[in-house]
């Protein structure tokens, strides 16, 4: 008997559910975001017995819990158990995305997307010699990532059914533990929950709004220590990896003192920063396109001194270019149906509104209430004459209002 | 300069003190350090206190730097101590200090004595202020550890967290008035990028009675740039962005 065996592939062999491993490094276990754009910035998805920070200063927003929700959404899509840890946890996760269909299905491609939300781009002619060229994009997409569960395809529209969150919640796939009591015990019961939990199946520990006013008065030192006691959970339990977000008031250094930010950040092993466009309407004008600027603190390298990011990620473009100058600005948009992060571009020199010339208010092509395109009729004659008529006009009012100069001694 | 030994800058009489920042974290120095040494001193005993990495990343790098630290470990010959999970309620809260630490790397130390050089990297002690220690307890704890190396012979290296590089403590203040080299991990002032991933300023300390060995001002600051388990250094100016 032949004692050939094949080889199998690192995908099948010892992982967990809805897991991949880095490719930049094969003992990193790789669980997504919920976000495909994110799990880019990220390094491909956060490492199992990591942890992400999510710092949301915006105070007129929400983008911070959001990217909290597309976690736990990830999680309970993919089989994955779940601990959410908030003032009130069960609404939480009621207000979790969903697919539209009910049926979960791996991410399909933004062009399929962008169609839905009215921003169907038409072919154009361009010339032969740059057809070769590929499209210019902004973001990425999970299509180049293998049709599996890692990352699922999510509406905003949509919430999670309730039958499906008391299913999780019975069958332990789902975990509520409230903050408002005494939460300097939560550690435990996390550790406990985790304790429970079977290795084969990854466990993510969410913790929407860390420090809210649900959660009392905590003093800095109390947050950095309980974070601190979530690193060290973590370190126990590889199979586990953590989502933590900053309410807006604790997400500046005035809240901490000074270093605040960055003391927590160091905790951490990935911070970003959300900070929307509302703070400030200047920006919300200067970048119509987008709804806040995204900046990176830390990316996690569990096994490595360079983050896998620095390599593999395409939105930051470090890799893309060896030795470039310096990486992409990123900015994020919160569209109907979902949350994106594209690389951040200035629009067309000039703005907006100096290349594209509009439509005259007579001529707009419109569609009436049935749909049909709207037509008007005009004699030519009149339009000649309109036409004539304002050129003259145009030609006495540049007669008169030219600059008359007299001597002093023509005025005597 | 293209090179950078941080094993050259050791000395009995104090520590070498690394301070680094979030955008330029500075354990590749660690990393750095104890593979020179261990490639220098193969019967050299090496203890590492670690709060912030555990010991999956250790192993990982150092198996890429050209020595097996599973068979160190296993030898006896590098003794691992992960604080966090060792010493799961050491916070202020819980009613204890930093002795019981203290009281282990002391026992450690003591088990070196007379042995060939020795190393003890503490990686990280701005830590113990953030989850609650006061900076009276951190700075003597850190006085402590100096004195107790010195008095038997064991080169040491501190890595400390700089959160807030225009309000120091004093505990980072008494740290700097003990050492013998000050090694700065900075962060580019333009951001991160592909080329470069900071630079390494080298100040004598107060300790150092010797001519220092060389210094590198933040002026003329060393640059380098990450690879995945070593950094590469270089002048300004010598990148291969640039050449």
């Amino acid at each position: 008997m032949s004692t050939f065996k094949r080889k199998s592939s690192s995908k099948s062999v010892g992982l967990l559910a809805a897991t991949r491993a880095s490719p930049f490094s094969s003992s990193t276990i790789l669980t997504s975001s919920g976000i495909a754009s994110l799990d880019d910035i990220l390094g491909g998805g956060l490492p199992l017995s990591c942890s992400l920070l999510v710092i949301a200063p915006d105070t007129h927003s929400s983008y911070g819990e959001l990217v909290q929700k597309y976690f736990v959404s990830q999680g309970l899509a993919s089989g994955q158990k779940v601990c959410v840890i908030d003032s009130n946890p069960r609404q939480f996760v009621s207000e979790c995305m969903w697919s539209s269909n009910g049926v979960l299905s791996p991410s399909v491609t933004t062009e399929v997307e962008d169609k839905e939300d009215g921003n169907e781009t038409t072919k154009v002619e361009i010339a032969w010699r740059y057809e070769h060229l590929k499209p210019f994009q902004t973001t990425v997409s999970a299509s180049k990532f293998p049709a599996d569960d890692f990352c699922r395809a999510f509406d905003l529209t949509y919430r999670v059914p309730r039958h499906f969150l008391d299913q999780a919640i019975q069958s332990s796939q789902l975990v509520l533990l409230d903050a408002s009591g005494d939460w300097t015990r939560l550690i435990d019961l996390v550790a406990e929950s985790l304790g429970t939990s079977q290795d084969a199946v990854p466990v993510r520990i969410c913790i929407p709004l860390l420090g809210s006013p649900g959660w009392g008065d905590p003093h800095p030192k109390d947050v950095l220590q309980f974070v601190y006691s979530l690193r060290t959970l973590l370190r126990r339990c590889p199979h586990a990896c953590a989502s933590v977000g900053l309410p807006p008031y604790m997400s500046a250094d005035r809240w901490g003192g000074p270093g605040w930010l960055n003391k927590l950040s160091w905790l951490f092993d990935a911070s970003v920063t959300i900070a929307g466009f509302s703070v400030d309407p200047a920006l919300s004008l200067r970048f119509p396109s987008y709804h806040g600027s995204f900046n990176i603190r830390a990316l996690p390298a569990p096994h490595s001194l360079l983050s896998a990011s620095d390599k593999t990620s395409t939105l930051r473009g470090i890799a893309t270019v060896p030795g470039s100058s310096g990486e992409n600005n990123i900015a994020f948009k919160c569209t109907r149906k979902r949350l994106v992060f594209e690389t951040h571009h200035l629009d067309a020199e000039g703005g907006v509104g100096e290349r594209r010339t509009g439509t005259a208010e007579g001529e707009r092509a419109g569609s009436n209430s049935r749909g049909l395109a709207g037509l008007e009729v005009e004699l030519e004659g009149e339009r000649a004459m309109e036409a004539a008529a304002a050129a003259e006009r145009i030609r006495t009012e540049s007669l008169t209002k030219r600059k008359q100069v007299r001597f002093r001694g023509d005025l005597i | 300069m293209s090179s950078f030994s941080v094993s050259e800058l050791l000395t009995s009489t104090g520590p070498v003190l690394i301070t680094d920042q979030l955008a330029s974290p500075g354990d590749f120095l660690l990393h750095q350090l104890l593979s020179e040494y261990v490639k220098s001193s193969p019967d050299g005993k090496c203890i590492i206190i670690s709060t912030s990495q555990d010991l999956a990343r250790w192993k990982a790098i150092s198996s890429r730097s050209g020595f097996n630290m599973a068979q160190k470990l296993e030898q006896g010959s590098i003794v691992f101590v992960d604080v966090p999970t060792q010493f799961p309620d050491l916070s202020p809260s819980k009613e204890t200090t930093l002795l019981p630490l203290l009281n282990l790397i002391r026992r450690y130390i003591g088990e070196l004595r007379g042995a060939t050089p020795s190393l003890l990297i503490f990686d990280e002690l701005a830590l113990f202020q953030w989850i609650g220690h006061s900076e009276l307890d951190v700075s003597r704890f850190a006085r402590a550890l100096v004195a107790s190396c010195a008095k038997n012979d064991v080169f040491l290296a501190i890595r400390y967290h700089i959160a807030a590089p225009d309000d120091l403590d004093n505990t980072v203040r008494i740290l700097l008035q003990l050492s013998t080299y000050h090694i700065e991990v900075l962060p580019l002032s333009s951001g991160k990028s592909g080329a470069v991933s900071g630079e390494i300023a080298l100040h004598p300390g107060s300790v150092l009675t010797s001519t220092p060995r060389w210094v590198i001002s933040r002026s003329r600051a060393l640059q380098y740039r990450l690879g995945e388990y070593h950094a590469t250094y270089f002048e300004r100016g010598t990148g291969n962005a640039v050449l």
